[in-house]
């Protein structure tokens, strides 16, 4: 029915012109009969009814023109006669679709990413209603949304009534060993109730159940779909086998589908964290990431008042809590929010490319619309309307924008794959950028526009033509009056300042990128090589057992050729953006509402060697070292940041400082000071730092323990993998060494969000470059062309080359200078 | 060639064309050849219709459902025309037309009567 409905219009119309056909040959035929009657020859009878007829393709195009079909015929004839003339004008049609294409293409592209990450639902039931929650310490001038203490997810879990459920989580590396090459992957430890909550489903097998997160369950894991393809090659049988992590048997119960990638993009497989007393009450720590489901009925400020209640509660009951929100953020705002200041630039950056090709083309245009504008004004003069030959024109535009979508399209999805790179982190959650309808339609958008914006003033402007002055005078000199020339010289010189914007933009980029690599990182970052060695908790899990793996690795690593330092630490500086803790000060009141976040620390805990190792220097009192053992006094070391915010001007050996807020902690005494290091990347803020030896514990958590080698060489560091992979082998067979990498390699990782970032800007401004070069260029040839004689006469009467030349030259930096002008104001 | 193609002969005054036809059309059902036809003679051929001209205004005055065409055997039987007739709506028109086109006429006479006899 729906096709015949469309076709309906299309038979009319020829019933309709067989019908005219039909009456006007009777018409003829009787005509011609009357002719005959009076006399006339049947062949000058014919002639004369012909002729009394008059013209009758006009009838025809009359009649139809009543009949209403007429623009849909126009259009394509308007296309067919587009693609003949564009055709006639080879390096026209290629500047300008090129430059459309690019243009398209790079906004097609970037729209992809942007819709991919930003307008994309998430992979879970009711995205809406799914809230992180944060603790928020912006009351007291700490950040407003950090990963929470364990024992504030404990209370919030017991106190809540907004949720259906609540899941915390934490990060941790896992060990794959037993199948092959030892694998180190990147898991969680979950409580349950995570998969609940998400509302996602298990592709094979199940999810974890509540019964897992028991203490006494059996141990189970739950695989990525990557993972179970990668290592297992997707065999359903690996549901229910055992596998070993970290050393410990744990039984495979269920596969995920891989957009199921929570909390974080890499993540592999899923463990329940059966979460100990002790660990949740854990008051210091920032470290876990929670994730709710509101009720149905709930909304997020309901449930954000009765979080702020609990909070407020928490705050009276514990010090520690002063100042600290429980903040609900909708679950999708978290995953994008670091992305949205990268995408914003990057939108910028192709509109502002976008709108150069739009106003090169439409220079173009002008241009060549001064050239037709004989042909034009003959058009005109054989009858076609105003609005026909803007109709005409727009067409002409209508097709370049066309040709240019289509390859800019097509240009575009070759750039999908690097995309992702742009965003700060990786993209959130398995989003990819592809082709989808809302992309398509979004460049058609842009295509339209781009017509609109380029197409409608160069065809109002050529459309009139006046027909005396084009035809009467001859064509050289019917070219585009003064005012055509100045639309033009403005549209270069707003290309001029749209590229110097972008030129701008790059170039600042450029400078903080060169300010972060000049940033001193504290320590010496080349011939270090770094390797992690996952501890297992069942093998290592007291202090002497890990004090007697480090001593008998580093010996051996030390003992190696060309080495000169090696230590252990828990996380190397700019592979961990947290790690902090509270530390009470000695002779003041702990911590306080107003001043929590002094009181706040990047700790690091570290085997004797390693700040040696690293390179940093020592400003007083001592290294850590083999002194600091277990039982013997707690010693740490202080960084100059710390001394600066809580002892200006004293010395600080011999103070003490107290983790945590809890009164029962032990005192730390201070032995020595070291140089400021910029753990948490190079554009972060100095922050006071406080070194523990990794002998001296007071809370027993695998995050403290020290898992990263670094080795210091004389030669190249990641020489020596192999050498580090056998002597870590030789003291323990089963310890798998992974994640090898050189600290320069750690840097280049470090500042990659960045320098991906400002080349791309840098490659958009190179390429508004390329256009106002060609828009500068097809201006100045345009206005040389039309002086030609002009140019000539003078020549002729003496003038010089050089002045000529000058004086075109000048023409053109006034044209650059006043783009320059207009920016800088 | 016909002999009435001097330009002297007054062209078809704008909008008269649609009252003409219909003039035609009440002495019964006419074929485009014959209408054209039939008001050249009937003004003794002063009035000349452009023949082109003479379907978009029978399109139109259908459109307005002022006339009917339908295709017809002509008198001769071997042929088939198509034949327009008017409608009432088309005859009340008319009505309207004629008598608009009669006040202006007669004003126009006036007016060109007033001329002659200040200026004898």
């Amino acid at each position: 029915m729906s096709i015949g409905r469309w076709l309906r219009p299309w038979r009319r119309r020829r019933i309709l012109e067989e019908d005219l056909a039909r009456e006007l040959q009777v018409h003829l035929a009787v005509a011609a009969e009357e002719q005959q009657e009076r006399g006339l020859a049947p062949e000058a009878a014919r002639h004369a009814a012909r002729k009394q007829l008059g013209n009758i393709t006009y009838l025809n195009e009359e009649m139809r023109e009543m009949w209403g079909w007429t623009w849909l015929q126009r259009l394509g004839q308007d296309a067919r006669y587009a693609v003949r003339t564009l055709r006639k004008s080879p390096a026209f049609t290629i500047v300008a679709v090129t430059m459309l294409a690019l243009g398209i293409g790079a906004n097609t592209a970037i729209f992809s990413l942007v819709s991919a990450v930003l307008l994309r639902p998430l992979p879970f039931p009711d995205p809406d209603r799914l809230m992180v929650v944060r603790d928020d310490a912006s009351a007291i001038g700490g950040p407003p949304r950090t990963p929470s203490t364990p024992a504030d997810y404990a209370a919030w879990n017991e106190q809540s009534r907004s949720f259906t459920g609540m899941a915390a989580m934490t990060e941790a590396t896992y060990n794959l060993t037993g199948s092959g090459e030892p694998q180190k992957l990147a898991g969680v430890r979950t409580t349950a109730n995570l998969f609940t909550v998400l509302g996602m489903q298990a592709l094979v097998g199940r999810t974890l159940l509540p019964a897992d997160d028991q203490p006494d369950a059996n141990a189970v894991v739950v695989l990525d779909e990557r993972v179970w393809r990668s290592l297992f090659g997707a065999d359903p049988g690996v549901v229910g086998r055992t596998i070993l992590l970290n050393g410990l048997p744990q039984v495979v119960v269920g596969i995920v589908p891989s957009e199921f990638q929570f909390p974080v993009s890499h993540a592999a497989l899923w463990v329940p964290a059966r979460f100990t007393p002790q660990e949740l009450a854990v008051r210091s720590a920032y470290v876990m990431d929670v994730v709710a489901r509101l009720k149905p009925g709930v909304d997020l400020r309901t449930a954000q008042a009765e979080m702020t209640a609990i909070a407020e509660r928490l705050a009276r009951q514990f010090p520690s809590n002063k100042g600290i929100n429980a903040r609900l953020v909708p679950l999708h705002e978290q995953l994008t929010g670091d992305a949205r200041p990268a995408m914003a630039m990057l939108v910028g950056a192709v509109v502002l490319v976008l709108l150069i090709a739009c106003v090169n083309v439409a220079n173009l245009l002008l241009a060549r619309a001064a050239s037709r504008q004989r042909e034009l004004a003959l058009r005109k003069a054989l009858g076609a309307a105003n609005t026909r030959v803007v109709r005409q024109l727009l067409t002409e535009s209508a097709v370049l924008a066309a040709a240019g979508a289509v390859i800019g399209i097509a240009l575009s999805t070759f750039t999908f794959r690097y995309l992702a790179r742009l965003v700060p982190g990786g993209l959130p959650l398995g989003t990819e950028p592809a082709l989808n309808v809302s992309v398509l339609l979004f460049s058609a958008t842009v295509t339209s526009l781009v017509v609109l914006v380029f197409g409608a003033g160069p065809a109002v402007v050529a459309s009139r033509v006046s027909l005396n002055t084009v035809l009467k005078s001859g064509a050289a000199r019917a070219t585009g009056g003064l005012r055509t020339q100045r639309v033009r010289n403005a549209l270069v010189v707003a290309e001029i300042s749209l590229t110097i914007v972008l030129l701008v933009a790059a170039g600042l980029l450029l400078r903080s990128y060169a300010n972060v690599l000049a940033v001193p990182p504290g320590f010496e970052p080349s011939h270090l090589l770094i390797a992690e060695t996952v501890l297992s908790p069942s093998k290592y899990g007291t202090v002497t057992a890990r004090s007697a793996f480090y001593g008998r690795v580093l010996e051996r690593v030390r003992a190696l050729p060309l080495v000169t330092g090696a230590g252990y630490v828990n996380y190397p500086p700019l592979t961990f953006r947290g790690g902090r803790a509270l530390f009470g000060i000695e002779g003041e009141p702990p911590p306080r509402q107003e001043n929590f976040t002094r009181y706040l620390a990047l700790d690091r805990f570290v085997t004797p060697g390693y700040l040696q190792t690293l390179g940093v220097p020592l400003v007083r009192g001592r290294h850590l070292d083999e002194r600091d053992h277990e039982g013997a006094p707690f010693s740490v070391v202080v960084n100059e940041q710390f001394v600066a915010s809580h002892w200006p001007n004293q010395d600080p050996i011999g103070r003490r400082i107290r983790f945590g807020a809890n009164p029962n902690m032990p005192w730390l005494t201070v032995v020595g000071v070291v140089a400021n290091v910029r753990q948490s990347g190079l554009d972060a803020p100095l922050e006071p730092e406080v070194y523990w030896p990794a002998d001296q514990t007071v809370v027993n958590v695998p995050f403290m323990w020290p898992q990263h080698l670094v080795v210091r060489t004389a030669g190249d560091p990641l020489a020596l993998s192999a050498a580090v992979r056998r002597a870590v082998s030789d003291i323990d067979p089963n310890q798998p060494v992974s994640n090898i990498r050189s600290m320069e390699q750690l840097f280049a990782a470090d500042v990659l969000d960045r320098s991906t970032q400002m080349m791309l800007v840098a490659v958009f401004a190179a390429l508004a470059l390329v256009m106002a070069s060609v828009g500068l260029y097809g201006v100045l040839s345009y206005t040389v062309t039309r002086r030609l004689p002009e140019i000539g006469v003078r020549m002729a009467l003496g003038a010089q080359r050089a002045t000529v030349v000058m004086e075109i030259i000048r023409g053109a930096l006034l044209l650059a200078a006043s783009g320059i002008v207009i920016v800088g104001h | 060639m016909s002999p009435n193609t001097s330009t002297d002969r007054p062209a078809l005054v704008q909008g008269t064309l649609d009252m003409l036809v219909l003039r035609a059309l009440t002495l019964g059902p006419l074929h485009g050849h014959a209408i054209a036809t039939h008001i050249e003679r009937t003004s003794e051929e002063v009035l000349q219709v452009d023949h082109g001209s003479l379907y978009p205004a029978l399109y139109r005055l259908q459109k307005r459902g002022w006339i009917r065409a339908k295709w017809e055997p002509m008198p001769d039987k071997k042929r088939e025309a198509k034949y327009y007739r008017i409608t009432p709506a088309g005859r009340r028109q008319l009505v309207r037309e004629a008598s608009k086109w009669t006040q202006l006429a007669n004003a126009i006479a006036r007016v060109m009567q007033a001329g002659l006899k200040d200026h004898p």
